[in-house]
């Protein structure tokens, strides 16, 4: 199982700071936030700011990587300020 | 005169005289009001270098154009002086509503000179100006000072014990507001001044009421629709940075050895949000509300800023947001900057482990903190050190190479090894170690949008752009947290999409080009009010020729104004630097590039400024900027 974890508001909307998955895909990962989470917006999952094991991840090759056990995703709200 | 009073008055707490002090129209247009018209009071008030702690230096508070004309966010109120810590101008900005209240009271600005005998607060209502005797309320705190002034609907200013203890980063407090940084509240206290009340019914007559009312509606839609002012800060503060901040690598963790901390979850915007959150609260004619009321310790007090959980919180490695709230409460209380104490803590933090201050402080361990606070007030034991600042307690314990601070300011909570722009603005601000007087460019580098940290290319020309707008919004009276809708929202919203990959990929190309218009300000000789307000709003309320250019030429005229006090102050071009810590050390042991690359950045940042080689203004860019005549 690999960790995802939630920050700003993609977790208000989400209504949970974490949850576990087994291993596969990020875009697989999206999807299954998705469907078992209607209540989040789409687009705002979509364009978040991805970080693998506290790295920053870009492009749309990242959607291919696989997560494997141990592994941390981090979904943030692609703003912030102050 | 639209937008102002017209009115300046000169207190002198020696003799308790009370002047008019002339300012002509022109320099009203010239400085606006705020920090830059407060630099060119001490500029003209003194001739050579003046010691902070003295009966010399003056205090100037100052309003601006937008204070009281319901704009929005422009609530807040400037306090400069010369400032206990750094030996330079500070000027230190405070939301709240004593802002509003000074200029009701007839006042564009006050001046305090002298030495009163004894404790003192000025009241000053409808013009009217008395010097109180105030021995009732010497050695209380600020929350109780502020109850046993009375006078609701007044607007109120105090210090704690800090500041009547003279501790170098004394805070003056407005209501639930700090204007934290630099020890303007020591300098209250060494004139024995405890507060300051103000209040009156003056109005201030404006250019074009219509107009301005229906620019108002349009840049209040727009401060709502945005996703930074409309739902990241209203929804989580700038505590909401922590995160993101973490995983950028930009928050100050173990005295800034790292940029990342473990527990940085437990001390997040979210958690405040989750745990403690009570309600948002913020200034008079806000529309953002980023301030927090949270409930800890049995109590419902302010909640603590991102600068606050970031050099109490990870930069000391306390993963204990109770007791970060309780220490800004206490810090607040007795008047103390919880920037400048976190950071101070955490250098004396440094000095313990590394055996050269047995102070009995430890990283991790915050139990010592709170009974610190109140040391640290009074002078007492190993808080009379502590009250000197990190740059002192250097001079005495050794540990320069990670002491963090710049001309004497510690930095604020963001790390800049992450962030070279914001490397560049900390070593160039004039205040010193300060984010917003940077520059703040650390907004494009990782936190609004998402330019590489790691790049210096463009970062100059960044660099001066923002700190002159910064300068000029202050100067006008908004908050610079009105400044974040600038950004368009596509590009904050988005960073996924394509074309928001390649512009912000392509921004530190434009540098140069930026650097090119800034010294040719004609160039923006026009009003894009969906952009930036701010100087439509200006030139509604005063009825000034203000436009985008004309703007961020004040600004910049503030900002080599400052300079100019500084340098008279004793500051060399050899004070525009970084600890060695943020400069050799790596952040990352697997990224050679993670240190703060100054060597790279600060020569073309002097060029674009037009300073010499030794960071001083030529006489082309003092005449450009009608500076000149006042040297």
């Amino acid at each position: 199982m690999f960790e995802i974890r939630f920050f700003g508001w993609i977790r208000n909307e989400i209504g949970i700071p974490k949850l576990l998955m087994s291993e596969r895909t990020v875009i697989e990962a999206l999807e299954e936030i998705i469907k078992s989470y209607p209540q989040i917006d789409k687009s705002h999952l979509m364009q978040s700011v991805l970080f693998i094991n506290k790295k920053p991840v870009v492009g749309k090759q990242i959607l291919t990587i696989t997560l494997k056990a141990g592994d941390e995703l981090a979904i943030l709200s692609p703003v912030s300020g102050g | 005169m639209f937008g102002f009073n017209g009115k300046i008055a000169k207190i002198n707490l020696t003799d308790g005289t009370v002047q008019n002090y002339p300012m002509t129209e022109e320099s009203y247009e010239l400085y606006l009001g705020g920090k830059t018209l407060a630099a060119k009071i001490i500029y003209d008030a003194f001739k050579d270098k003046v010691e902070a702690l003295s009966d010399e230096n003056i205090l100037v508070i100052t309003t601006s154009p937008l204070t009281g004309s319901t704009s929005p966010c422009s609530s807040r109120f400037n306090i400069s002086t010369i400032s206990p810590l750094t030996g330079l101008l500070i000027s230190s900005n405070c939301g709240g509503s004593f802002g509003l209240h000074l200029k009701k009271a007839g006042y564009d600005a006050i001046i305090i000179s002298g030495k009163s005998p004894e404790a003192v607060i000025i009241d000053i209502e409808n013009q009217e100006i008395s010097v109180k005797c105030a021995k009732h309320l010497w050695g209380k705190n600020t929350s109780e000072t502020q109850e046993l002034l009375g006078a609701k609907n007044r607007g109120k200013l105090v210090i704690g014990i800090a500041g009547e203890h003279l501790v170098r980063y004394a805070a003056v407090i407005s209501e639930e507001r700090a204007a934290g940084r630099g020890g303007v509240g020591a300098v209250f206290g060494y004139k024995n001044l405890k507060g300051i009340i103000a209040s009156g019914k003056a109005t201030t007559e404006m250019f074009d009421k219509e107009t301005f009312k229906k620019h108002n509606v349009k840049w209040i839609k727009q401060l709502k629709a945005h996703p930074l002012t409309g739902r990241q800060l209203p929804m989580y503060g700038t505590a909401g940075l922590v995160s993101m901040m973490n995983y950028r690598n930009l928050l100050a963790t173990k005295n800034y050895s790292s940029g990342q901390f473990e527990d940085f979850e437990k001390i997040s915007g979210e958690t405040l949000a989750e745990d403690h959150l009570i309600k948002n609260k913020g200034c008079v004619t806000c529309p953002i509300q980023c301030g927090r009321q949270v409930e800890a310790f049995g109590k419902v007090v302010k909640g603590p800023e991102l600068e606050t959980l970031g050099l109490l919180g990870s930069n000391l490695l306390n993963n204990d947001m109770e007791s970060i709230i309780r220490l800004n409460h206490l810090c607040d209380e007795y008047g103390i900057d919880t920037i400048t104490f976190g950071s101070t803590i955490g250098f004396a933090m440094e000095l313990s482990e590394k055996g050269m201050w047995d102070n009995g402080l430890k990283f991790g361990d915050s139990t010592l903190l709170e009974i610190l606070v109140e040391k640290t007030s009074k002078r007492e034991g190993i808080g009379n050190e502590l009250a000197e600042g990190t740059k002192r307690l250097s001079e005495k314990f050794g540990g320069k190479d990670f002491a963090i601070h710049v001309k004497g300011l510690e930095t604020a909570a963001y790390e800049p090894r992450a962030a070279q722009g914001m490397g560049l603005g900390y070593a160039t601000s004039n205040r010193g170690g300060c984010h917003l007087n940077g520059g703040y460019l650390v907004v494009l580098e990782g936190l609004g949008l998402n330019v590489s940290g790691k790049t210096t290319r463009g970062k100059a020309a960044y660099t001066i752009m923002f700190q002159d707008m910064m300068e000029a919004v202050s100067s006008a009276g908004s908050c610079l947290f009105t400044t974040y809708a600038m950004l368009p929202s596509f590009l904050v919203e988005k960073p996924n999409n394509n074309m928001v990959r390649f512009i912000n990929g392509a921004i530190p190309l434009f540098g140069g080009l930026v650097g090119f218009i800034k010294n040719k300000p004609w160039l923006m000789h026009f009003n894009l009010a969906s952009v930036l307000p701010h100087p439509y709003s200006v030139r509604l309320v005063t009825g000034y020729k203000m436009t985008i250019g004309s703007f961020l030429e004040t600004g910049e005229r503030g900002y080599n104004l400052e300079r100019i006090v500084n340098i008279r102050q004793g500051l060399k071009g050899a004070d525009d630097t970084l600890p060695k810590r943020l400069l050799k050390e790596l952040q990352r042991s697997d990224d050679p590039n993670s240190i703060v690359k100054l060597d790279e950045m600060l020569g073309t940042y002097y060029k674009i400024r037009g300073w010499d080689k030794d960071g001083v203004p030529t006489q082309k860019t003092l005449r450009r900027l009608k500076l000149m005549k006042d040297r």
